[in-house]
């Protein structure tokens, strides 16, 4: 401030009020950071916290019953990681890696579960299922939040094209702008979302060696011998066969029990 | 060549035929030979080839040909006639002969021995005449209670049946009675080339436990040593069929051990006889030494089997097969495998388990100029998996440019002796400062001490001569990105401690209520699009806004007036009438309502209203509205009651023409 110059009371205020707020703001962190490190142990009364102990000390079936248990009512990425986690113990392979899928599906970017489904894919001899570049980019994020964000741009593109006109605003180029922006990021997010239409139907073969059938029949002819916790899409079904496309692009049909479809829990 | 001397007619050098193309009924080559498999043969062929198929298990490799309408038969092969008559190829009644599906399929099973007492083990045994792809029984044997039964394994082997070699698939079951008396499985049906073959039932007799009863004529013995192994460990096994003592045994083969659990080096296998004094005699059991390597950890239990030959036959017991070989399973034997140790694993191991020493490292030649290749040669000499030996990689090394090493021959470790293995590396030193090959990582796993030993192949000297670099273009050190080997090692992730945030399999676009919600926006956007070219309609229009604004203000004003009717208040119906045309005309005459006069509404009508009925009522009603305003002649309202229908009738109207 130059000599001269009379700093108004307001501008006082506000200096003062800036004053503070790193002070407020450091007393925020500190008191997150204590609770964080003072968080208590876990509830054991929550069905999840049950879980989680039944793992700690092996009981790895028992575990995995309250895992599915928790996937089913509330079903959340540590759910099924954990479910994953306890099933691959106890050795169904195919459970485990279900799971897992069904873990990142939910949390695409979740190193825990990137590495377990390496580990599993690594230690069974299993390929990793091969996506369409549309369907890698729908992996960058949550299937749902795609949803959103596709919505969220198209109507926002809409209302900065519609709105100004409506309520007689003088144009911005922030509008203009924004109104671009959006579209853009709707037309990006199609293939995202055709990423994930896509994806839903891949699944994982849940049981140990089932034949691939070349028809949808009890006496089928065995085309060819799976591996559990192989992914394949998901092509037709009829009755209690579901009509498959592994991923050597062989066709065939499996039981039902004998899949299951990652983006839907049955 | 000279010119022939000879007059040689046209006609004569090239005769045409007089016979009649026909139609050859066996094409042949020009080779001579039937370009097709089908016979087409005359009644003396087939005779002669009924002649030789008649001869027992004849098997020959016949080529038949037709030349000029003569057969040729030569050679040796197989040929049947089939169901009908009709001949066989020869090549495929080998193969149905070789398979067995020529032949009628026999299934039939035994106990050995056929007495056991309670808590002792046998053997079930079924043997079906066909390939083993082609031979099967039930997974679960219809046994009695008091009978547990539980497959140990399957072997194959030919054998001389009737009609000349028999393929035998064997398939054996141990058995545990846990009750006396007298068990007999009951026929079932087992499987062969695709057609049911039934099994005749088979007995057991079952002496109380404790009681001694003779044992099997076929005694399979396996031995491994008992100290713990880890997983890819050699383990040195021994089978030993005993010879009962009447010189039964011939000898046995295809020993194997059945499970997941190991790996049999086929190569390492190796049968003997072993004299062995049994009651003051000398009897040969057969022994062999085959090498398992476990793939898993755990205490496994090590299931081995071994087909018998047998000089002389077992007296009848269940299968009466000449020349049967019967398939002998050995009790488990429980070894332990531990995984080997992560910790002070060197980078370099590569499954090299046991003890290791280099015999010779040399480099040919020990010089030469720079560019020029040399071989670095190492023999390794050991005990182990070394004739399993995979030999180390060499990464980038300065001034050097180093080949895949290539493995040589391999001598594996048997019985204690230590084995050797070879390998060679292709070098060319660059330039003339290297003065000795490089130093090449190499590490075992010594089972013993349970611990990794590095033992790196050391460098041998050489003269490099030369005085510039040579112009190879060297590769840059590898980074850890782009080096395979650098890739970390993946470890399983413990669990999570929190759920973390709740949420649904089926995305939010694939859900009908997240397709109803969109309407909440499309609603909106639209709703405000349509009011907004509705005001701007009302704006271009107000001739619009003025009329719907007349028929409101003239609904109110119909409203008080028949209000007005009804009280007979005469001076509120007048006033009300007057409000009303004021209102109805205004649109009109864009004029403030309120300041029209009579004049003005009369104006708003059409010229033939204004001097008719309409026009006289609207003079009317407005003059007694200005005699009762100006002069307060009540009465004036009486009159226009009078009229009071009109008036609501021509307000009635005018509204319908707004």
């Amino acid at each position: 401030m130059t000599q001269g110059e009379v700093r108004s009371p307001k501008s006082e205020v506000r200096r003062k009020s800036e004053a503070r707020i790193p002070k407020a703001f450091l007393l925020v962190c500190l008191l997150g950071a204590s609770l964080s490190f003072a968080a208590p142990a876990p509830d054991v009364s929550t069905p999840f916290a049950r879980g989680f102990q039944e793992y700690q000390v092996g009981g790895y079936t028992l575990a995995a019953e309250t895992f599915g248990e928790v996937s089913r009512k509330q079903p959340s990425v540590g759910a099924f990681f954990n479910l994953g986690n306890a099933q691959w113990q106890d050795g169904e392979k195919g459970e485990a890696i279900l799971a897992w899928e069904r873990a990142q599906w939910l949390s695409p970017r979740n190193a825990e579960v990137r590495n377990n489904l390496a580990f599993a894919r690594k230690q069974s001899q299993i390929n990793a299922p091969e996506l369409a570049w549309y369907e890698v980019c729908s992996t960058w994020l949550p299937p749902g939040a795609w949803g959103w964000l596709s919505a969220g741009s198209f109507w926002l593109a809409l209302a900065l094209v519609l709105l100004p006109g409506i309520f007689r605003w003088r144009r911005n180029d922030w509008q203009q702008a924004g109104a671009a922006a959006s579209l853009a990021v709707f037309l990006l997010t199609t293939p995202a979302l055709v990423g994930v239409a896509t994806r839903a139907k891949l699944g994982v073969v849940r049981v140990p060696e089932p034949s691939l059938l070349l028809t949808p029949t009890r006496e089928g002819q065995s085309l060819l011998r799976l591996s559990a916790g192989e992914v394949a899409r998901q092509i037709g079904q009829r009755g209690d066969y579901v009509r498959v496309r592994t991923g050597s692009d062989l066709e065939g049909w499996l039981r039902r029990e004998e899949f299951a479809l990652v983006s839907q829990a049955r | 060549m000279t010119k022939s001397e000879i007059r040689n007619p046209k006609e004569a050098r090239n005769p045409k035929s007089e016979v009649p193309p026909t139609r050859r009924r066996l094409r042949a080559s020009d080779f001579g030979f039937v370009s097709a498999f089908g016979f087409r043969a005359s009644d003396l062929y087939l005779t002669l080839l009924f002649l030789i198929t008649s001869l027992p298990a004849l098997a020959q490799q016949l080529t038949i040909s037709n030349q000029g309408g003569s057969f040729i038969i030569q050679g040796q092969g197989v040929i049947r006639l089939g169901p009908g008559g009709q001949l066989i190829d020869p090549q495929v009644a080998a193969a149905m002969q070789m398979s067995g599906a020529d032949q009628p399929a026999l299934a039939q099973a035994e106990f050995d021995p056929p007495t056991l007492a309670v808590g002792q083990t046998g053997t079930y045994r079924v043997v079906v005449t066909a390939m083993t792809e082609a031979a099967g029984v039930p997974a679960k044997l219809p046994a009695p209670a008091g009978l547990e039964m539980e497959p140990t394994g399957r072997a194959f082997a030919y054998g001389n049946g009737p009609m000349g070699i028999q393929p035998r698939t064997t398939f054996n079951f141990r058995v545990r009675p846990t009750a006396a008396g007298q068990f007999t499985l009951p026929a079932y049906d087992a499987s062969a080339n695709a057609k049911p073959v039934t099994v005749a039932p088979a007995t057991l007799r079952v002496l109380p436990q404790g009681t001694t009863v003779p044992p099997s004529r076929l005694r399979l013995l396996a031995q491994a040593p008992t100290n713990d192994f880890y997983v890819g460990e050699l383990i040195p096994i021994r089978l030993r069929l005993f010879d009962s003592g009447d010189g039964t045994v011939a000898g046995f083969g295809q020993a194997q051990v059945s499970g997941d659990a190991f790996v049999v080096d086929q190569s390492l296998m190796r049968y003997r006889r072993d004299a062995r004094v049994e009651n003051g005699r000398v009897v040969g059991d057969m022994v062999a030494d085959l090498a398992v390597t476990p793939v898993k950890e755990g205490r496994l239990a090590l299931r081995a089997q071994a087909l018998a030959s047998l000089f002389r036959p077992p007296a009848a017991n269940g299968i009466t097969l000449p020349g049967y070989q019967p398939l002998v399973d050995a009790e488990p034997v429980m070894v332990n495998v531990k995984r080997l140790p992560t910790e002070g694993r060197p980078a370099s191991f590569a499954g090299a388990i046991g003890t290791f020493d280099f015999e010779s490292v040399s480099a040919l030649p020990g010089g030469g100029r720079a560019g020029e290749p040399l071989t670095l040669a190492v023999t390794v000499r050991g005990v182990g998996n070394i004739h399993r030996l995979v030999p180390p990689k060499v990464g980038w090394v300065k001034g050097w440019q180093v080949f895949a090493p290539v493995s040589g021959a391999s001598t594996p470790a048997m019985d204690g002796q230590p084995g050797m293995a070879s390998f060679s590396y292709t070098m060319i030193p660059l330039n003339n400062s290297v003065k000795a090959t490089p130093e090449i990582p190499f590490s075992y796993f010594n089972p013993a001490s349970g611990d990794y030993v590095e033992l790196p192949i050391p460098p041998v000297p050489i003269l490099v001569v030369g005085g510039a670099d040579v112009p190879v273009v060297q590769m840059a050190p590898p980074s850890a990105t782009d080096d395979e080997d650098a890739e970390p090692e993946l470890k399983f992730a413990e669990v999570m401690r929190s759920p973390g945030a709740t949420a649904t399999l089926t995305p939010v676009q694939a859900r009908g209520w997240f397709l109803l919600l969109q309407l909440v926006p499309a609603l909106a956007l639209g709703g405000l699009w349509w009011w907004d070219r509705r005001r701007r309609y009302l704006a271009d229009h107000p001739d619009v806004v003025a009329r719907a604004r007349a028929r409101r203000a003239l609904r109110r004003e119909l409203g008080r007036l028949r209000r007005a009717g009804r009280a007979r208040d005469g001076k509120a119906f007048v006033e009300s009438a007057a409000r009303g045309f004021q209102q109805a005309a205004a649109p009109f005459t864009r004029a403030n309502p309120a300041a029209l006069v009579a004049a003005d509404v009369l104006g708003a009508l059409p010229a033939g209203e204004r001097d008719g009925e309409v026009g006289r009522l609207v003079r009317q009603v407005f003059g007694a509205g200005d005699r009762l305003h100006f002069l307060d002649q009540a009465g004036e309202g009486a009159a226009v009651l009078e009229a009071r229908a009109k008036v609501e009738g021509v307000l009635e109207q005018w509204k319908e023409r707004l």
